[in-house]
């Protein structure tokens, strides 16, 4: 596919959304620079987050095209200081100066031709200067997982995990200034009673809409603070889940390649002979056969991180997966409950944000829907999110064979799951917004 | 006369940011990660030996392989000249521009000078991306989404020495900014 057309099409999306993005505007990238505004940082970490799942994703199914950069390190040290410089002085980097240019922007321009100009620079320095520096601490072209012997999985999974918290806590909160105050409603303080014992001054007129207000807001406060317990442990157990997936596929994938014949688990606790026949290990040794069904009972993993030999039982693992799944549909029931009566409370007290509180409470009932284990009831006909062990066994035993299986496998047990984890972030992201929506609401009622 | 003002983008950040990084696994299975630097060397080198064809020869990097394909990396930069004209076209943003809000509240020059500056930041850009044997694209955006070791020192040196430029070039805040857009 490396031809020109297929070259054009791609940077035209590219130009299109670098434009779209905002990222063509210098102001915006010196804004992110000078630490005042950060949609281009929030941006880039979600486009590399993103980048990143789908270069490992397609890794694993054998259909990357990667172009790893030679680790120079001196080299790309001093050019990295030197890029830095141009960058915080011109608020351009090569693609935005290009679409910049493209939107009409002289300085984008000049900042197009100086880069001419510093390439040449380059090819008159190169014999002299840069190749010099070139072979000190050349590492080749190596990536984090060869050099810190951590799998690529696993730092794509932190990486992940990390960046996905650090937006979430830092989400931009709009002030108050760029919105329209909301008004009271029918509430009106037009008389004042004096009060000893109340620090609050109490409206004559409307006092039962006041205390029905003030009630509903209570019953709210209650809520919010139960949603986000509920949202938390959710957030645990998918975690959970998927990581029992990972370390289950880890090693089953892995199992032609084990060294070890009496540590070549095979992932199943069925010793009938039959059923595994298909999976010998790299000696020949049939794992299936009955001197190997001790070990293939109670080891599920096995790995050796840093000199210590890590190994989880078959039974933990499945208690796990019971615990966590039932802890999965019981708390998302609560909390789409939970969030059913916040929306009704929100309603009956006019406590406002009723739009972001309906959002809320519908991703979660989508959630909730997706989340049981609906194949327990219909079969293979429909699925839920939520996976035993035997199906996974099934999977990974009778469709591990070739790509579009393989592609399925994930799609399954982690698209799937990435469905959910994003619809019950929105979920709560909408809850959030209700819960400043009802502050702002209740300070004004004060 | 141009009017400055604050611009909010049309995408959300987590949109954009989404859209681009599936622009990236696009690339990836097709052809290669997104890289935009590396022509501008290609692009230079083959003016050098159209214009000194001596010397050319003679050079070590113009000799290089990667340095003399430009079909795929030559088009899609072409593609982005493209892509970006018709979307600043189609919201109504396409407008001749030579200076920014930053420059003109922290430094009250003309903008001629802007255009001068932005010139020494583009040969600092392009010089220090082949030195690094890659810009932004190719390491921040390409390079950490495949692990590479480069990229990580190299976003570690570029955003510590574009965030002490920043601050020396442009220390105010403006005041149109200061809410946040």
């Amino acid at each position: 596919m490396d031809n020109p057309i297929v070259g054009l099409i791609m940077g035209s999306i590219f130009g299109a959304c670098i434009v779209l993005a905002g990222f063509a505007d210098p102001d915006k990238i010196i804004g992110s620079l000078r630490l005042k505004d950060f949609h281009v940082l929030r941006t880039m970490i979600v486009f590399i987050v993103v980048g990143m799942l789908g270069t490992w994703a397609l890794e694993q199914i054998g259909t990357a095209n990667l172009n790893i950069k030679p680790a120079m390190i001196l080299a790309v040290l001093i050019g990295g200081v030197i890029f830095g410089a141009g960058f915080g002085l011109s608020g351009y980097f090569p693609g935005t100066a290009l679409a910049g240019a493209a939107s009409g922007r002289i300085d984008a321009l000049a900042t197009i031709l100086g880069m001419f100009l510093g390439s040449h620079a380059y090819f008159l320095l190169y014999p002299s200067l840069i190749m010099p520096v070139e072979n000190i601490a050349y590492f080749g072209k190596v990536t984090l997982p060869q050099v810190t012997n951590i799998t690529r999985t696993f730092l794509v999974i932190s990486v992940f995990a990390i960046s996905s918290l650090a937006l979430f806590l830092t989400i931009p909160r709009r002030g108050g200034k760029n919105k329209k105050s909301n008004k009271v409603g029918d509430l009106k303080m037009d008389e004042v009673l004096s009060d000893p014992i109340s620090p609050i001054p109490i409206p004559r007129t409307k006092e039962m809409g006041f205390y029905l207000k003030t009630d509903c807001f209570e019953a709210a406060q209650v809520f919010c603070g139960w949603k986000n317990v509920f949202f938390l442990i959710l957030v645990l157990c998918l975690i959970v889940l998927q990581t029992i997936f990972w370390i289950a596929s880890d090693r089953y994938i892995q199992i032609n390649k084990n060294n070890n014949p009496e540590r070549a688990v095979v992932f199943s606790r069925n010793t009938d002979s039959s059923k595994q026949a298909a999976i010998p290990d790299q000696q020949g040794t049939n794992l299936s056969s009955p001197a190997n069904t001790e070990y293939q009972a109670r080891e599920i993993w096995y790995r050796e991180i840093m000199g210590i030999d890590i190994t989880i039982s078959f039974e933990l693992i499945e208690t796990i997966m019971n615990i966590v799944s039932i802890l999965l549909v019981s708390i998302s029931v609560v909390y789409t409950l939970t969030l059913y009566f916040a929306m009704a409370a929100s309603f009956i007290g006019k406590l406002g944000g009723l739009g972001h509180i309906s959002s809320a409470f519908f991703l979660s009932l989508v959630v909730l829907i997706l989340l049981i284990p609906w194949q327990i009831f219909f079969g293979s006909t429909i699925s839920g999110s939520i996976y035993t062990l035997d199906e996974l066994e099934g999977w990974f035993i009778y469709n591990n064979s070739d790509i579009l299986n393989t592609s399925l496998i994930y799609l399954r047990f982690t698209g799937y799951w990435a469905l959910i984890v994003i619809l019950l972030v929105s979920s709560h992201f909408y809850s959030r917004r209700w819960t400043k929506s009802i502050r702002l609401r209740y300070q004004q009622i004060l | 006369m141009n009017t400055l003002k604050a611009q909010t983008p049309i995408l959300p950040w987590w949109t954009a940011g989404i859209i681009l990084g599936l622009v990236q696994i696009l690339a990836v299975s097709l052809v290669k990660p997104l890289e935009v630097s590396s022509i501008f060397v290609v692009v230079e080198g083959k003016i050098l030996s159209t214009i000194a064809p001596e010397y050319a020869e003679n050079h070590p990097v113009m000799n290089n392989e990667e340095y003399e394909y430009s079909g795929y990396n030559l088009w899609f930069n072409i593609g982005i000249l493209l892509g970006a004209c018709i979307a600043a076209s189609n919201l109504k943003s396409w407008k001749i521009q030579s200076t920014t809000l930053w420059w003109s509240r922290n430094h009250h020059a003309p903008a001629m000078l802007r255009i001068i500056v932005s010139f020494c930041g583009g040969f600092l850009l392009l010089l220090g991306a082949s030195i690094a044997y890659g810009g932004l694209t190719e390491h921040f955006a390409s390079g950490l989404a495949q692990l590479s070791l480069s990229a990580v020192v190299f976003t570690i040196a570029m955003l510590g020495t574009g965030l002490l430029f920043a601050y020396y070039i442009y220390p105010t805040t403006p005041d149109e900014l200061k809410g946040g857009v």
